[in-house]
């Protein structure tokens, strides 16, 4: 088990060597402001005062290795390594949310905060298709992610990945993401594809071509969401960067329904996905639709 | 016949809900008042008392406000008003459903003139009714007197006070289905970001002007 462990690649979009497992928290002091790359829906839930305050979002992802590329949400162009990037753009969406940083390298178990957790995964874990699920030994870290997701004590955010196929397929590389695997059928676990941009009834949006799909299993399409990653905006594409909007989102639904479950959390976020805003719009690619903060924020009925 | 000067400006205070109180007692009290003015002509004749209806308009600054919490509020970030919101399967809602009323606040003054310097003020107004809000009935009494510094000249002083005719918002029941259930919530934001029980304190409430005092001089050359 532990030979195939050592098989198992980090694949994230920037994988590099092991620097350490620190785990740090940021805050956010400046006022935020709509970014061109963000939903309109965003602006309203500052101006009403809800910023992601009492959750906490942790990044679990890669701030230490010295790969960096250059990308602009809006702040200025900026070198930045991927975590450091997928935590500021989460950060930017819920600007009152605790941050918290692990390195995925570190492998010890993710800390939960109290209140809301949200966990944001814009990695995967990639192994040969050959291996199956059951072959495979999770690291602290992975295990306690997989857990949390299951058990539904965290939101748990998880970047569907590039390869242009479906959850679980193994990839032109003959490798599977074992992490989105993992989380098949986890009640908190959420996939997130990117969509070329930001949809609307009247300009519908595209599934980005890089983006996996929800694929046919109807366990992965209940919980797959998409959202517009505006590239051509910030010179950030990937997945990795559709899976940080959700995860403020989840941190913003936290904001208003303070003794919401984590389950709850992503089974709001689901449930109320947009399909009138995506150019032919099915499951299969899409699962559950576009994320709208503003429905997930709204009753179902009202009297 | 006694003056009507002008008015002060009304004041709407938004703030916190209160209940609404006494709208029965200012109709039956006015309805007394009424009955006592119309009742008696041979007395009023006798003592030098006429009864004047000086006023009678649909100009209420809390039907206004009301209308107002129809129209919405503006969004800055999407350049925009916010009159009404979707529902979690898009639904749409509008606020203009709530906050109409077919019949709007109505104000009648009258005065009983005593002598050629003196008057009583007294009036009501009608209230009114939206889905979603009240605006009660209220009482308005006041007095009007003048003197004469010079031949040419008329010093006029007025007092008013409106007793009720507050505006109440009502809230709205919302359901938020498995994330947070059935709650009181306020009609307009329960769609926003507010959690649902924070939005109960921007229930809009406005009394209208309590009391008005005016002073006039006017001068014939």
């Amino acid at each position: 088990m532990t030979s195939r462990l050592k098989s198992l690649v980090i694949a994230a979009i920037a994988g590099l060597a092991l620097l350490g497992g620190v785990s740090t928290s940021i805050a956010q002091t400046t006022s935020p402001v709509l970014r061109s790359w963000m939903s309109p829906d965003i602006a309203d839930a500052w101006t009403k005062g809800y910023k992601g305050q009492k959750t906490t979002i942790t990044i679990v992802d890669d701030f230490s290795s010295g790969s960096k590329f250059t990308g602009n949400l809006g702040t200025g162009s900026l070198l930045y390594r991927h975590g450091e990037w997928t935590r500021l753009e989460a950060s930017m969406i819920a600007p009152l949310a605790t941050i918290k940083s692990q390195s995925f390298y570190s492998g010890t178990t993710v800390p939960l905060a109290s209140g809301l957790n949200v966990l944001n995964l814009s990695y995967g874990m990639y192994a040969k298709g050959t291996y199956s699920l059951g072959q495979l030994g999770w690291s602290a870290q992975e295990s306690s992610i997989i857990s949390y997701a299951k058990y539904g004590r965290a939101v748990t955010v998880k970047a569907a990945g590039n390869d242009g196929i479906a959850i679980g397929s193994t990839n032109a590389a003959g490798n599977k993401d074992f992490l989105n695997l993992a989380l098949v059928g986890a009640p908190s676990a959420i996939y997130v594809g990117a969509l070329t941009s930001n949809g609307t009834v009247a300009k519908p949006a595209s599934l980005a071509s890089y983006s996996n799909k929800a694929g046919t299993n109807t366990a992965v399409q209940s919980h797959f969401l998409v959202v517009g990653v505006e590239s051509s905006k910030t010179g950030l594409a990937g997945t990795s960067f559709a899976a940080p909007i959700i995860s403020g989102y989840a941190s913003i639904l936290g904001s208003k329904f303070t003794t919401a479950t984590p389950t709850q959390i992503t089974n709001q976020l689901l449930n109320t996905a947009r399909k009138d805003t995506l150019l032919n719009y099915n499951a299969t690619t899409f699962g559950m639709g576009e994320a709208s903060l503003s429905r997930a924020l709204a009753p179902l009925t009202i009297r | 016949m006694g003056r009507t000067l002008p008015e002060v400006d009304r004041r709407n205070n938004l703030h916190g809900q209160e209940h609404w109180q006494g709208g029965i007692t200012a109709g039956l009290l006015l309805a007394l008042v009424l009955l006592t003015a119309w009742s008696s002509p041979t007395l009023a004749q006798e003592q030098g008392v006429a009864v004047h209806l000086i006023d009678m308009a649909q100009d209420s600054e809390l039907s206004a406000t009301a209308a107002s919490l129809a129209d919405g509020w503006y969004d800055a970030s999407v350049n925009s008003r916010v009159s009404g919101y979707e529902l979690a399967d898009g639904t749409p809602v509008s606020f203009g459903d709530w906050y109409h009323s077919d019949w709007p606040d109505t104000r009648v003054d009258l005065l009983t003139q005593f002598g050629d310097d003196f008057g009583l003020l007294w009036g009501f107004s009608t209230g009114e009714r939206g889905e979603k809000y009240t605006v009660d009935p209220s009482l308005r009494i006041g007095f009007v007197a003048q003197a004469h510094p010079a031949a040419n000249s008329v010093l006029s002083l007025t007092v008013r006070a409106v007793a009720w005719g507050d505006l109440n918002e009502q809230p709205c029941e919302g359901d938020y289905g498995e994330i947070g259930g059935v709650q009181t919530v306020n009609c307009r934001l329960a769609a926003t970001f507010l959690a649902p029980e924070e939005t109960l304190q921007y229930l809009a409430h406005a009394e209208p002007n309590r009391l008005h005092i005016s002073l006039s001089y006017s001068a014939s050359f």
